[in-house]
């Protein structure tokens, strides 16, 4: 418990880095062209998602292979709630998070109850489930066309979201307060808990912790995070396909946390801009852009085991080398 | 237990983030944002998007080398005004196409968009390029609704609606072929639903009777379990595209069905890309489709004699939609004369475009800026050694006016 009473989110250094990255957060609309807000805006989204995918595999240990699936649930029911004629951003946002949250609990019910590879397959093997209804129930997911239109969202203020800028300062509240909550999760005696269950599942079940209910929590609350990400996501595309419910998505967001350093919460986001961004760049100028992320990935492997993040911490700190905390 | 949250380091971390993040944003967003506003007549920028990679990416490559022929021919140039192809991979994604379509509005500054083989991708562009009033030429998208109720003045296909040539050949298939019976199948899409019911209504309407309709998954290898369930018809119709078709072309000859019933395909089945595969398997087979290689009018020899010196392959299709929409956008500049200002004014131009095409008779339907041209039904031949589509009958001026019941 030492280190929960060291951490304090308001400690006068740290408050000085965390308020100037927030500024620039802030600022950068004003000095930056539409395009590039426009990848701002999806980094931030994806890196929410990212986030809650590393309560998973970076605290909790769990490599889970669906995690498209409730970023695209959620994404999916935005888009239903609004050809319902649903438009109140807080509504559908609450509809969303509920549905991918209620999802979770179900399938971790189940899936849960294995480990290590088999997690992983059985969660992939889920994932692709969902993704097949979405493509065969053509009445209600519009098949593989998917479901087109979706305008932005009201938010009963009198600000319009139409407004790409105003949409950006929208996902950027919603990304700085994930990040705090979940920051706080993490450091709260549950996180601790739910990392011992990472560190070594026998011994907090003989510490006489109920394991598979801390797992759950991780899960479900993984889940709703990644619910907030697809609510922002349908509304920021404009639209949502089966694609996006995908392996690959999976595959990618896993990536994300990879790349960028797992449990450690900012390495993810990192991650995803990263990927998002040299992803956007290098196919503009060729198109073997799939080689440049490949030798990205090997380069990671090879030399910055523990994300990029965790490479330059280690440059930082003078080359002590450090377990990574999600290896 | 958590080294990277110890005193100190967080803070670190964070500022790194942001740094890294911001670097890399800035840098994508600035990087060629640059415009030169000297010089009096600045390139006009075409966006071109298709799938450069995954299992459409040979679609996407025949568009463009139909698109870059034409603007070879004309010097890369309209009106005086110097022509730009930018080429994006949409990766046959909704999400990577909308983002690639915001780099080449917002960023590369495009003022026209072309190309887009997938319909995920076209509606996932639908209201972008709507409420950025920047004219989509589509090229081969084929959902019907993109234009009619997700139809917009912004929008206009070169290509073909799903079910538009379909259609036709249903009914050539009661009148003319005397078939009173048939089996329908197709890939489970929606693509494949469009283009089965397309023609369903077709035959139905002209008085003919579907007895059985069977959807196998999307690239389907083995079609085995499907062609023994086909039961006893004057004849099947089927639309397979890319792999599925040579797969499907060869198993339907392979289990004999080939002699007994008659096959019926769209003219997607019998690709010219697809046919040296198909070989001897696919001959005899009838489709339809609103060109052929084997088109014998002097445009089409032109062109077909001009891309195959360039590109050491017979044309198809997709390569003839990529030269017409290229056709199409020079046409439409000169008629503007190079003035780009006036969106309204570059839209009633394209909209008025008419030319012979490698096709036939190329113009647009104003109701819906979808394509009216000749549907050519064409039966697979061997000639010579080489394996073709002959065009057994032509039906002028097919539009895509029938509305399937909702």
């Amino acid at each position: 418990m030492k280190l929960t009473e060291k951490i304090d989110f308001y400690q006068k250094p740290r408050d000085f880095w965390r308020g100037l990255i927030t500024l620039i957060l802030i600022l950068t609309p004003l000095g930056i062209n539409s395009y590039g807000l426009s990848l701002l805006t999806q980094v931030l989204i994806f890196g929410i998602l990212a986030m809650s995918l590393d309560i998973l595999i970076g605290y909790t240990g769990l490599v889970s292979f669906n995690h498209a699936t409730f970023f695209g649930v959620s994404a999916y029911t935005t888009g239903i709630l609004f050809y319902c004629g649903w438009k109140n951003f807080w509504l559908t946002l609450g509809a969303g998070i509920a549905v991918s949250t209620a999802l979770a609990i179900l399938l971790g019910l189940v899936v849960l109850r294995s480990s290590g590879p088999y997690f992983l397959m059985i969660t992939l093997a889920f994932g692709q489930m969902i993704f097949a209804l979405a493509w065969r129930w053509r009445s209600l997911t519009g098949g593989d066309d998917g479901l087109p239109g979706i305008s932005r969202p009201d938010l009963g203020l009198p600000v319009s979201m139409e407004n790409n800028i105003s949409f950006y300062y929208l996902v950027l509240v919603f990304f700085l307060a994930t990040l705090f909550a979940l920051w706080k999760f993490v450091h709260s005696p549950l996180g601790m808990s739910v990392v011992g269950v990472r560190e070594s599942e026998s011994r907090m079940q003989a510490l006489g912790y109920n394991t598979f209910g801390l797992k759950l929590a991780a899960y479900a609350l993984a889940a709703a995070v990644s619910g907030l990400a697809g609510v922002l996501y349908v509304y920021f595309t404009g639209f949502i396909s089966p694609q996006e419910l995908n392996w690959t998505m999976s595959g990618l967001i896993i990536l994300m946390v990879i790349i960028g350093g797992a449990g450690t919460l900012v390495g993810p986001v990192i991650g995803a801009a990263v990927i998002l961004v040299l992803q956007n760049l290098i196919s503009s100028y060729t198109d073997r852009w799939p080689l440049f992320m490949g030798i990205l990935f090997i380069l990671c492997v090879m030399y910055a085991r523990n994300g990029i993040l965790g490479y330059f911490l280690k440059l930082f700190k003078g080359g002590k080398n450090h377990e990574g905390i999600g290896s | 237990m958590l080294p990277y949250f110890r005193e100190g380091r967080f803070l670190k971390a964070g500022a790194l983030a942001a740094t890294v993040l911001l670097a890399v944003t800035l840098f994508a967003g600035c990087g060629s944002n640059y415009q030169s506003n000297t010089g009096t007549a600045k390139p006009v920028k075409v966006g071109l998007l298709v799938p450069y990679t995954g299992v459409f990416a040979s679609c996407g490559e025949n568009i463009t080398r139909g698109a870059e022929l034409y603007l070879d021919q004309v010097g890369w140039q309209a009106a005086g005004r110097e022509i730009r192809l930018l080429k994006k991979d949409t990766e046959m994604n909704g999400q990577v196409g909308l983002q690639k379509a915001r780099r080449l509005v917002e960023s590369d500054r495009a003022d026209i968009l072309t190309g887009i083989v997938s319909s995920t991708v076209a509606y996932a562009l639908r209201d972008y390029v709507v409420s950025k009033e920047i004219p989509l030429i589509l090229a081969n998208a084929g959902a019907a609704d993109l234009t009619r109720e997700k139809g917009s003045p912004y929008i206009f296909r070169v290509s073909f609606a799903n079910g538009q040539y379909e259609y036709p050949e249903g009914i050539y298939a009661y009148d003319k072929l005397n078939f009173r019976k048939i089996v329908v199948m197709a890939p489970d899409y929606a693509a494949g639903h469009e283009k089965a019911n397309g023609f369903m209504a077709g035959f139905k309407a002209a008085g003919g009777e579907i007895v059985q309709e069977i959807y196998p998954g999307l690239g389907t290898s083995d079609y085995g379990p499907f062609l023994t369930r086909i039961k006893d018809a004057d004849a099947v119709w089927a639309h397979f595209s890319g792999n599925d078709s040579i797969a499907f072309v060869k198993q339907y000859d392979e289990y004999g069905l080939k002699g007994t019933i008659p096959l019926l395909t769209s003219g997607d089945c019998v690709d010219e890309s697809s046919l040296p595969a198909q070989g001897d398997a696919a001959v005899g087979i009838i489709s339809a489709l609103h060109y052929s290689a084997a088109l014998d009018t002097r445009e089409n020899r032109e062109f077909v004699s001009a891309y195959t010196d360039k590109y050491g392959e017979e044309p198809n299709m997709f390569a003839e939609q990529g030269y017409v929409a290229a056709k199409l956008i020079v046409t439409a500049l000169e008629a503007v004369n190079g003035d780009l200002t006036d969106t309204d004014r570059l839209m009633s131009e394209i909209k008025r475009v008419e030319f012979t095409a490698p096709r036939g008779p190329f113009k647009f339907d104003p109701r819906t800026q979808n394509v009216i041209f000749n549907t050519y039904i064409r039966r697979v031949e061997k000639k010579d050694g080489k394996i073709i589509n002959s065009v057994i009958e032509t039906i002028p001026d097919t539009s895509d006016q029938w509305t399937p019941a909702r």
